[in-house]
Protein backbone atom coordinates (compact mmCIF):
# COMPACT_ATOMS: atom_id res chain seq x y z
CA UNK A 1 0.00 0.00 0.00
CA UNK A 2 1.58 3.11 -1.01
CA UNK A 3 -0.69 5.89 0.43
CA UNK A 4 -3.07 6.82 -2.47
CA UNK A 5 -6.17 5.81 -0.36
CA UNK A 6 -6.71 9.28 1.36
CA UNK A 7 -9.55 11.65 1.12
CA UNK A 8 -10.07 14.34 -0.90
CA UNK A 9 -9.57 17.44 1.08
CA UNK A 10 -11.19 20.22 -0.53
CA UNK A 11 -14.90 18.12 -0.51
CA UNK A 12 -14.29 17.19 3.24
CA UNK A 13 -15.98 19.21 6.17
CA UNK A 14 -14.08 20.90 8.24
CA UNK A 15 -15.05 18.59 10.98
CA UNK A 16 -14.35 16.16 9.02
CA UNK A 17 -11.19 17.30 7.90
CA UNK A 18 -10.04 17.65 11.94
CA UNK A 19 -11.87 13.66 12.49
CA UNK A 20 -9.49 12.21 9.89
CA UNK A 21 -6.45 14.13 11.24
CA UNK A 22 -7.33 12.98 15.07
CA UNK A 23 -7.54 9.79 13.41
CA UNK A 24 -4.08 9.63 11.76
CA UNK A 25 -1.99 11.47 14.99
CA UNK A 26 -4.39 8.27 17.17
CA UNK A 27 -2.69 5.43 15.15
CA UNK A 28 0.82 7.21 15.20
CA UNK A 29 0.52 7.69 18.99
CA UNK A 30 -1.55 4.36 19.42
CA UNK A 31 1.44 2.62 17.32
CA UNK A 32 4.36 4.23 19.48
CA UNK A 33 2.51 2.87 22.35
CA UNK A 34 2.05 -0.47 20.93
CA UNK A 35 4.67 -1.36 18.73
CA UNK A 36 7.38 0.92 19.92
CA UNK A 37 8.04 4.49 18.34
CA UNK A 38 10.27 3.25 15.74
CA UNK A 39 7.28 1.53 13.97
CA UNK A 40 5.73 5.43 13.51
CA UNK A 41 8.25 5.64 10.90
CA UNK A 42 5.71 3.38 8.67
CA UNK A 43 2.52 5.24 9.43
CA UNK A 44 0.80 5.63 6.39
CA UNK A 45 -2.81 7.15 4.85
CA UNK A 46 -3.74 3.69 3.51
CA UNK A 47 -3.44 2.22 7.57
CA UNK A 48 -5.47 5.54 8.48
CA UNK A 49 -8.22 4.52 6.16
CA UNK A 50 -7.90 1.08 7.43
CA UNK A 51 -8.14 2.37 11.05
CA UNK A 52 -11.40 4.97 9.93
CA UNK A 53 -12.78 1.33 8.69
CA UNK A 54 -12.66 -0.80 11.67
CA UNK A 55 -13.77 2.35 13.54
CA UNK A 56 -16.65 2.92 11.73
CA UNK A 57 -17.88 -0.88 11.34
CA UNK A 58 -17.24 -1.27 15.36
CA UNK A 59 -19.28 2.31 16.06
CA UNK A 60 -16.48 3.21 18.15
CA UNK A 61 -17.20 6.17 19.95
CA UNK A 62 -14.50 9.21 19.62
CA UNK A 63 -12.65 11.05 22.02
CA UNK A 64 -10.71 13.49 20.67
CA UNK A 65 -7.87 15.61 22.91
CA UNK A 66 -5.67 18.26 22.20
CA UNK A 67 -2.54 16.76 22.80
CA UNK A 68 0.94 17.97 21.84
CA UNK A 69 3.17 15.44 19.97
CA UNK A 70 7.23 14.86 19.98
CA UNK A 71 6.82 15.65 15.93
CA UNK A 72 5.28 18.89 15.78
CA UNK A 73 6.07 19.96 19.73
CA UNK A 74 4.80 23.58 19.10
CA UNK A 75 0.99 23.13 18.70
CA UNK A 76 -0.97 21.17 19.94
CA UNK A 77 -3.36 18.94 17.74
CA UNK A 78 -6.65 16.80 18.41
CA UNK A 79 -5.47 13.32 18.50
CA UNK A 80 -7.74 10.82 19.04
CA UNK A 81 -7.30 8.59 22.35
CA UNK A 82 -5.85 4.81 22.29
CA UNK A 83 -9.36 2.67 21.38
CA UNK A 84 -9.08 -1.28 20.20
CA UNK A 85 -9.35 -0.09 16.89
CA UNK A 86 -6.91 1.80 16.70
CA UNK A 87 -4.93 -0.78 18.33
CA UNK A 88 -5.40 -3.61 15.92
CA UNK A 89 -4.51 -1.33 13.32
CA UNK A 90 -1.13 -0.78 14.57
CA UNK A 91 -0.58 -4.59 14.80
CA UNK A 92 -1.68 -4.83 11.11
CA UNK A 93 0.66 -2.04 9.86
CA UNK A 94 3.49 -3.78 11.82
CA UNK A 95 2.75 -6.80 10.66
CA UNK A 96 2.64 -5.65 7.13
CA UNK A 97 5.75 -3.58 7.17
CA UNK A 98 7.86 -6.51 8.13
CA UNK A 99 6.56 -9.24 5.55
CA UNK A 100 6.76 -6.64 2.97
CA UNK A 101 10.92 -6.32 4.40
CA UNK A 102 11.24 -9.81 4.18
CA UNK A 103 9.37 -9.81 0.33
CA UNK A 104 11.48 -7.37 -0.30
CA UNK A 105 14.74 -9.42 0.69
CA UNK A 106 13.74 -11.84 -1.36
CA UNK A 107 12.95 -10.48 -4.33
CA UNK A 108 15.26 -7.10 -4.68
CA UNK A 109 18.91 -7.13 -6.04
CA UNK A 110 21.94 -5.40 -5.12
CA UNK A 111 22.27 -2.35 -2.77
CA UNK A 112 18.12 -2.63 -2.62
CA UNK A 113 18.39 -5.57 -1.22
CA UNK A 114 20.87 -4.06 1.35
CA UNK A 115 18.72 -1.54 2.32
CA UNK A 116 15.50 -3.89 3.50
CA UNK A 117 18.29 -6.16 5.40
CA UNK A 118 18.86 -2.69 7.43
CA UNK A 119 15.12 -2.20 7.65
CA UNK A 120 14.44 -5.83 8.47
CA UNK A 121 16.60 -4.94 12.23
CA UNK A 122 13.96 -2.59 12.49
CA UNK A 123 10.82 -3.68 11.95
CA UNK A 124 11.61 -7.33 14.25
CA UNK A 125 11.06 -5.88 17.24
CA UNK A 126 7.26 -4.19 16.58
CA UNK A 127 6.38 -7.98 15.33
CA UNK A 128 7.58 -9.51 18.71
CA UNK A 129 5.26 -6.92 20.75
CA UNK A 130 2.13 -8.18 18.90
CA UNK A 131 0.11 -10.33 21.41
CA UNK A 132 -0.31 -13.93 20.45
CA UNK A 133 -4.09 -13.46 19.69
CA UNK A 134 -3.38 -11.81 16.75
CA UNK A 135 -0.81 -14.31 15.21
CA UNK A 136 -3.76 -15.45 12.88
CA UNK A 137 -3.44 -12.26 11.34
CA UNK A 138 0.10 -12.29 10.63
CA UNK A 139 -0.40 -16.18 9.26
CA UNK A 140 -2.78 -14.30 6.43
CA UNK A 141 -0.73 -11.35 5.54
CA UNK A 142 2.82 -13.67 4.94
CA UNK A 143 0.52 -16.29 3.02
CA UNK A 144 -0.83 -13.83 0.62
CA UNK A 145 2.22 -12.05 -0.19
CA UNK A 146 4.25 -15.15 -0.58
CA UNK A 147 1.52 -15.94 -3.13
CA UNK A 148 1.60 -12.77 -4.80
CA UNK A 149 5.39 -13.20 -5.15
CA UNK A 150 4.58 -16.67 -6.30
CA UNK A 151 2.13 -15.10 -8.80
CA UNK A 152 4.60 -12.44 -9.81
CA UNK A 153 7.86 -14.87 -10.17
CA UNK A 154 5.31 -16.94 -12.31
CA UNK A 155 4.46 -13.64 -14.79
CA UNK A 156 0.72 -13.95 -13.93
CA UNK A 157 -0.83 -12.92 -17.29
CA UNK A 158 -4.11 -11.73 -15.02
CA UNK A 159 -3.50 -8.67 -13.40
CA UNK A 160 -6.89 -9.44 -11.52
CA UNK A 161 -5.60 -12.82 -10.01
CA UNK A 162 -3.06 -11.13 -8.78
CA UNK A 163 -5.18 -8.21 -7.47
CA UNK A 164 -7.26 -10.75 -6.07
CA UNK A 165 -4.84 -12.33 -3.52
CA UNK A 166 -4.07 -8.82 -1.89
CA UNK A 167 -7.82 -7.99 -1.74
CA UNK A 168 -8.17 -11.41 0.48
CA UNK A 169 -5.59 -10.54 2.84
CA UNK A 170 -6.98 -6.98 2.88
CA UNK A 171 -10.67 -8.28 3.42
CA UNK A 172 -9.56 -10.74 5.72
CA UNK A 173 -7.06 -8.10 7.62
CA UNK A 174 -9.70 -5.47 8.20
CA UNK A 175 -13.20 -8.07 9.14
CA UNK A 176 -10.81 -10.01 11.72
CA UNK A 177 -12.68 -10.49 15.08
CA UNK A 178 -15.78 -9.35 14.05
CA UNK A 179 -18.79 -11.11 13.22
CA UNK A 180 -22.19 -11.38 11.35
CA UNK A 181 -23.09 -8.28 9.20
CA UNK A 182 -20.09 -6.61 10.81
CA UNK A 183 -17.51 -8.31 9.51
CA UNK A 184 -19.37 -9.41 5.65
CA UNK A 185 -19.10 -5.80 5.30
CA UNK A 186 -16.00 -4.47 6.01
CA UNK A 187 -14.69 -7.78 4.50
CA UNK A 188 -16.33 -6.86 1.06
CA UNK A 189 -14.79 -2.92 1.51
CA UNK A 190 -10.89 -4.48 2.24
CA UNK A 191 -11.85 -7.06 -0.55
CA UNK A 192 -12.36 -4.26 -3.02
CA UNK A 193 -9.92 -1.62 -1.60
CA UNK A 194 -7.23 -4.36 -1.42
CA UNK A 195 -7.72 -4.99 -5.66
CA UNK A 196 -7.78 -0.79 -6.48
CA UNK A 197 -5.22 -0.89 -4.48
CA UNK A 198 -2.97 -3.16 -6.44
CA UNK A 199 -4.01 -2.04 -9.67
CA UNK A 200 -3.36 1.53 -8.43
CA UNK A 201 0.22 0.30 -7.78
CA UNK A 202 0.90 -1.33 -11.15
CA UNK A 203 -0.44 1.47 -13.38
CA UNK A 204 1.89 3.73 -11.62
CA UNK A 205 4.73 1.75 -11.88
CA UNK A 206 4.57 0.70 -15.34
CA UNK A 207 7.25 3.03 -16.87
CA UNK A 208 9.36 1.73 -13.69
CA UNK A 209 8.78 -1.49 -14.05
CA UNK A 210 9.49 -1.32 -17.79
CA UNK A 211 13.17 -0.08 -17.72
CA UNK A 212 14.26 -2.35 -14.62
CA UNK A 213 12.79 -5.36 -15.74
CA UNK A 214 10.57 -6.53 -13.05
CA UNK A 215 7.20 -7.86 -12.93
CA UNK A 216 4.27 -5.94 -13.84
CA UNK A 217 0.69 -7.11 -14.36
CA UNK A 218 -0.36 -5.02 -17.10
CA UNK A 219 3.06 -5.37 -19.32
CA UNK A 220 2.54 -9.09 -19.11
CA UNK A 221 -1.44 -9.25 -20.34
CA UNK A 222 -0.94 -6.53 -23.26
CA UNK A 223 2.40 -5.09 -23.29
CA UNK A 224 3.88 -1.40 -22.96
CA UNK A 225 2.05 0.36 -25.89
CA UNK A 226 -1.42 -1.26 -25.29
CA UNK A 227 -0.99 -0.69 -21.37
CA UNK A 228 0.12 2.99 -21.56
CA UNK A 229 -3.54 3.52 -24.23
CA UNK A 230 -4.99 1.05 -20.94
CA UNK A 231 -4.14 3.27 -18.59
CA UNK A 232 -5.48 6.88 -20.33
CA UNK A 233 -8.37 5.42 -21.18
CA UNK A 234 -9.91 2.18 -19.33
CA UNK A 235 -7.97 2.65 -16.58
CA UNK A 236 -10.54 4.51 -14.60
CA UNK A 237 -13.47 2.42 -15.44
CA UNK A 238 -12.67 -0.86 -14.12
CA UNK A 239 -10.76 0.87 -11.02
CA UNK A 240 -14.32 2.38 -10.41
CA UNK A 241 -16.41 -1.09 -10.90
CA UNK A 242 -14.31 -1.92 -7.50
CA UNK A 243 -15.04 1.78 -5.58
CA UNK A 244 -18.84 1.34 -6.95
CA UNK A 245 -18.28 -2.06 -5.22
CA UNK A 246 -16.78 -1.30 -2.04
CA UNK A 247 -19.26 1.66 -1.96
CA UNK A 248 -22.68 -0.94 -2.57
CA UNK A 249 -20.94 -2.23 1.04
CA UNK A 250 -20.60 0.51 2.70
CA UNK A 251 -23.62 1.45 1.99
CA UNK A 252 -24.91 -1.20 4.06
CA UNK A 253 -22.92 -0.39 7.25
CA UNK A 254 -23.47 2.48 10.09
CA UNK A 255 -24.69 6.11 8.52
CA UNK A 256 -24.12 9.55 9.53
CA UNK A 257 -20.90 10.98 11.61
CA UNK A 258 -17.99 12.32 10.47
CA UNK A 259 -16.22 8.93 10.16
CA UNK A 260 -18.47 7.68 7.79
CA UNK A 261 -17.97 11.07 5.75
CA UNK A 262 -14.20 10.94 5.77
CA UNK A 263 -14.67 6.84 4.19
CA UNK A 264 -17.37 7.85 1.66
CA UNK A 265 -15.06 10.78 0.33
CA UNK A 266 -12.42 8.22 -0.16
CA UNK A 267 -14.10 6.13 -1.40
CA UNK A 268 -15.89 8.35 -4.00
CA UNK A 269 -13.25 11.16 -4.95
CA UNK A 270 -10.40 10.63 -2.55
CA UNK A 271 -8.43 7.28 -4.11
CA UNK A 272 -9.78 8.59 -7.50
CA UNK A 273 -8.17 12.17 -7.32
CA UNK A 274 -5.17 10.36 -5.95
CA UNK A 275 -4.40 8.00 -8.49
CA UNK A 276 -5.02 10.51 -11.62
CA UNK A 277 -2.16 13.13 -9.56
CA UNK A 278 0.30 10.12 -9.26
CA UNK A 279 -0.42 9.07 -12.71
CA UNK A 280 -0.04 12.20 -13.66
CA UNK A 281 3.28 12.62 -11.63
CA UNK A 282 5.08 9.97 -12.96
CA UNK A 283 4.21 11.43 -16.89
CA UNK A 284 6.01 14.45 -16.10
CA UNK A 285 8.96 12.66 -14.75
CA UNK A 286 9.02 10.98 -17.88
CA UNK A 287 9.00 13.88 -19.81
CA UNK A 288 12.06 15.22 -18.03
CA UNK B 1 -40.33 -3.67 13.33
CA UNK B 2 -38.56 -0.83 12.90
CA UNK B 3 -40.08 2.48 12.59
CA UNK B 4 -41.28 3.53 9.25
CA UNK B 5 -40.92 6.53 8.87
CA UNK B 6 -37.22 6.50 10.29
CA UNK B 7 -36.24 3.45 7.58
CA UNK B 8 -37.21 6.09 4.86
CA UNK B 9 -36.00 9.13 6.77
CA UNK B 10 -38.42 11.47 6.68
CA UNK B 11 -40.02 13.14 9.31
CA UNK B 12 -44.20 12.38 9.96
CA UNK B 13 -45.36 15.27 8.32
CA UNK B 14 -43.65 14.03 5.01
CA UNK B 15 -46.07 15.02 1.93
CA UNK B 16 -46.87 12.31 -0.19
CA UNK B 17 -44.43 13.50 -3.28
CA UNK B 18 -41.65 13.83 -0.41
CA UNK B 19 -42.33 10.23 0.65
CA UNK B 20 -42.03 9.14 -2.95
CA UNK B 21 -38.62 10.81 -3.23
CA UNK B 22 -37.29 9.25 -0.19
CA UNK B 23 -38.11 5.88 -1.39
CA UNK B 24 -37.08 6.14 -4.65
CA UNK B 25 -33.52 7.59 -3.86
CA UNK B 26 -32.99 4.37 -0.75
CA UNK B 27 -34.44 2.01 -3.56
CA UNK B 28 -32.12 3.23 -5.93
CA UNK B 29 -29.47 2.58 -3.60
CA UNK B 30 -30.39 -0.44 -2.23
CA UNK B 31 -31.55 -1.77 -5.31
CA UNK B 32 -30.63 -5.44 -6.24
CA UNK B 33 -28.52 -4.93 -9.32
CA UNK B 34 -26.17 -2.76 -7.39
CA UNK B 35 -25.13 -6.20 -5.55
CA UNK B 36 -25.54 -8.53 -8.36
CA UNK B 37 -22.01 -10.02 -7.70
CA UNK B 38 -21.74 -9.32 -4.35
CA UNK B 39 -21.96 -11.76 -1.26
CA UNK B 40 -23.70 -8.92 0.33
CA UNK B 41 -26.83 -9.44 -1.66
CA UNK B 42 -29.19 -10.95 0.80
CA UNK B 43 -28.11 -8.05 3.17
CA UNK B 44 -29.12 -5.67 1.03
CA UNK B 45 -32.26 -7.64 -0.21
CA UNK B 46 -33.09 -7.77 3.60
CA UNK B 47 -32.97 -3.99 3.44
CA UNK B 48 -34.59 -3.26 0.47
CA UNK B 49 -37.24 -5.54 2.22
CA UNK B 50 -37.77 -3.30 4.90
CA UNK B 51 -37.41 -0.16 2.86
CA UNK B 52 -40.35 -1.88 1.26
CA UNK B 53 -41.96 -2.49 3.94
CA UNK B 54 -41.67 0.82 5.01
CA UNK B 55 -43.20 2.52 2.08
CA UNK B 56 -46.20 -0.03 1.85
CA UNK B 57 -47.33 0.94 5.49
CA UNK B 58 -46.29 4.99 5.26
CA UNK B 59 -48.12 5.24 1.91
CA UNK B 60 -51.20 2.11 2.16
CA UNK B 61 -53.08 3.29 -0.34
CA UNK B 62 -50.45 3.78 -3.27
CA UNK B 63 -49.06 0.71 -4.61
CA UNK B 64 -45.17 0.48 -4.56
CA UNK B 65 -43.68 -0.06 -7.53
CA UNK B 66 -42.37 -3.48 -8.21
CA UNK B 67 -38.79 -4.37 -9.20
CA UNK B 68 -38.20 -6.00 -12.70
CA UNK B 69 -35.30 -7.63 -12.50
CA UNK B 70 -34.03 -6.96 -16.50
CA UNK B 71 -33.49 -10.42 -17.59
CA UNK B 72 -31.24 -10.93 -20.62
CA UNK B 73 -32.49 -12.04 -23.17
CA UNK B 74 -31.05 -14.87 -25.02
CA UNK B 75 -30.69 -13.99 -28.99
CA UNK B 76 -27.41 -15.92 -28.95
CA UNK B 77 -26.57 -18.61 -31.62
CA UNK B 78 -27.88 -22.54 -30.83
CA UNK B 79 -23.82 -23.30 -29.24
CA UNK B 80 -24.48 -20.37 -26.57
CA UNK B 81 -27.52 -20.63 -24.90
CA UNK B 82 -26.84 -23.16 -22.40
CA UNK B 83 -23.66 -21.02 -21.42
CA UNK B 84 -26.03 -18.28 -21.07
CA UNK B 85 -28.11 -20.33 -19.19
CA UNK B 86 -25.40 -21.05 -16.68
CA UNK B 87 -24.08 -17.86 -16.34
CA UNK B 88 -27.88 -16.63 -15.68
CA UNK B 89 -27.92 -19.02 -13.15
CA UNK B 90 -24.43 -18.07 -12.09
CA UNK B 91 -22.59 -20.95 -12.10
CA UNK B 92 -19.53 -19.07 -13.79
CA UNK B 93 -17.19 -22.52 -13.02
CA UNK B 94 -19.14 -24.37 -15.21
CA UNK B 95 -19.98 -21.25 -17.98
CA UNK B 96 -16.06 -20.97 -17.88
CA UNK B 97 -15.45 -24.06 -18.58
CA UNK B 98 -17.46 -24.82 -21.62
CA UNK B 99 -16.73 -21.41 -23.26
CA UNK B 100 -13.10 -22.36 -22.89
CA UNK B 101 -13.82 -25.94 -24.56
CA UNK B 102 -14.74 -24.01 -27.94
CA UNK B 103 -12.40 -24.34 -30.87
CA UNK B 104 -10.65 -21.25 -31.42
CA UNK B 105 -11.98 -20.81 -34.83
CA UNK B 106 -15.87 -20.27 -33.42
CA UNK B 107 -14.68 -18.08 -30.96
CA UNK B 108 -16.82 -15.29 -32.48
CA UNK B 109 -17.98 -11.77 -30.87
CA UNK B 110 -20.60 -13.73 -28.88
CA UNK B 111 -17.70 -15.87 -27.51
CA UNK B 112 -15.61 -13.31 -26.12
CA UNK B 113 -18.69 -11.50 -24.55
CA UNK B 114 -19.95 -14.55 -22.75
CA UNK B 115 -16.37 -14.70 -21.97
CA UNK B 116 -16.14 -11.25 -20.28
CA UNK B 117 -19.71 -11.88 -18.32
CA UNK B 118 -17.92 -14.44 -16.44
CA UNK B 119 -15.06 -12.25 -15.82
CA UNK B 120 -17.85 -9.70 -14.38
CA UNK B 121 -18.91 -12.58 -12.56
CA UNK B 122 -16.01 -12.98 -11.10
CA UNK B 123 -14.86 -9.65 -10.40
CA UNK B 124 -12.23 -9.70 -12.47
CA UNK B 125 -13.36 -6.67 -14.32
CA UNK B 126 -9.69 -6.01 -15.85
CA UNK B 127 -10.27 -9.10 -18.13
CA UNK B 128 -14.07 -8.47 -18.51
CA UNK B 129 -13.12 -5.10 -20.34
CA UNK B 130 -10.74 -6.72 -22.66
CA UNK B 131 -12.82 -9.58 -23.35
CA UNK B 132 -15.84 -7.10 -24.10
CA UNK B 133 -13.72 -4.72 -26.55
CA UNK B 134 -13.35 -7.62 -28.39
CA UNK B 135 -16.58 -8.60 -28.44
CA UNK B 136 -17.61 -4.68 -29.79
CA UNK B 137 -14.70 -4.91 -31.87
CA UNK B 138 -15.82 -8.45 -33.81
CA UNK B 139 -19.29 -6.80 -33.75
CA UNK B 140 -19.41 -3.25 -33.67
CA UNK B 141 -23.35 -3.28 -33.78
CA UNK B 142 -24.17 -5.15 -31.25
CA UNK B 143 -25.95 -3.40 -28.41
CA UNK B 144 -25.82 -6.15 -25.79
CA UNK B 145 -22.10 -6.29 -26.22
CA UNK B 146 -21.68 -2.49 -26.33
CA UNK B 147 -23.44 -1.64 -23.05
CA UNK B 148 -21.49 -4.23 -21.37
CA UNK B 149 -18.50 -2.22 -22.05
CA UNK B 150 -19.56 0.50 -21.19
CA UNK B 151 -20.84 -0.19 -18.14
CA UNK B 152 -17.12 -0.73 -16.62
CA UNK B 153 -15.78 2.25 -18.90
CA UNK B 154 -18.86 4.23 -16.99
CA UNK B 155 -18.98 2.85 -14.18
CA UNK B 156 -16.95 5.81 -12.59
CA UNK B 157 -20.12 7.99 -13.49
CA UNK B 158 -21.69 6.46 -11.00
CA UNK B 159 -19.26 7.37 -8.36
CA UNK B 160 -19.88 11.28 -9.34
CA UNK B 161 -23.60 10.90 -8.76
CA UNK B 162 -23.44 10.31 -5.55
CA UNK B 163 -23.35 13.42 -4.30
CA UNK B 164 -24.47 15.76 -6.59
CA UNK B 165 -27.93 15.95 -6.28
CA UNK B 166 -29.36 19.48 -5.35
CA UNK B 167 -26.43 21.17 -4.49
CA UNK B 168 -25.99 25.38 -5.17
CA UNK B 169 -24.51 24.63 -8.22
CA UNK B 170 -27.13 23.06 -10.05
CA UNK B 171 -29.54 25.35 -8.85
CA UNK B 172 -27.44 27.85 -9.82
CA UNK B 173 -26.94 25.74 -13.77
CA UNK B 174 -30.67 25.52 -13.70
CA UNK B 175 -31.29 29.47 -13.36
CA UNK B 176 -28.97 30.23 -15.74
CA UNK B 177 -30.12 27.96 -18.37
CA UNK B 178 -33.93 29.23 -17.63
CA UNK B 179 -32.43 32.91 -18.11
CA UNK B 180 -31.11 32.08 -21.20
CA UNK B 181 -34.10 30.22 -22.73
CA UNK B 182 -35.73 33.61 -21.56
CA UNK B 183 -33.96 35.67 -23.09
CA UNK B 184 -34.43 33.54 -26.24
CA UNK B 185 -38.00 34.45 -26.89
CA UNK B 186 -37.29 38.10 -25.92
CA UNK B 187 -37.60 38.08 -21.77
CA UNK B 188 -35.20 38.27 -19.14
CA UNK B 189 -35.81 36.33 -16.38
CA UNK B 190 -32.26 37.46 -14.04
CA UNK B 191 -31.69 41.02 -14.88
CA UNK B 192 -27.99 41.53 -14.80
CA UNK B 193 -26.88 39.23 -17.07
Amino acid sequence: MFGSVKPYVPDLYVRENEYFKSVYCGLCRSMGKHTTELSCASLSFDMTFFALVRIWICEEPSEIKMRRCPVHPLKKLPIRTDSEALEYSSYVSAYMTYYKILDDIADERGIKRFFARVARLFAKRPVKKIPVKYSDVGKVIKQDLDRISALEKEKCKNPSEVAEVFGHLLGECISFGLDGDKQAISREIGVHVGKWVYLADAACDLEKDEKSGSYNPFLEAMGLEESQKFIKSGLDGVLSMELVSALAAFDLGPSGGECAGCISNILTKGMRYTLAENLNKTKKKEKK
Amino acid sequence: MKDPYEVLGISRGASEEEIKKAYRELAKKYHPDNYVNSPLADLAAEKMKEINEAYDTVMKDVQSGGFGTNGSESTGSFDFVEIRNLINERNFYEADVRLNSVPSERRNAEWHYLKGCVFVGRGWYFEASKFFETACRLDPNNEEYRNAFNNINQSSENLNKRDSSGTACTICQGLLCADCCCECCGGDLIRCC
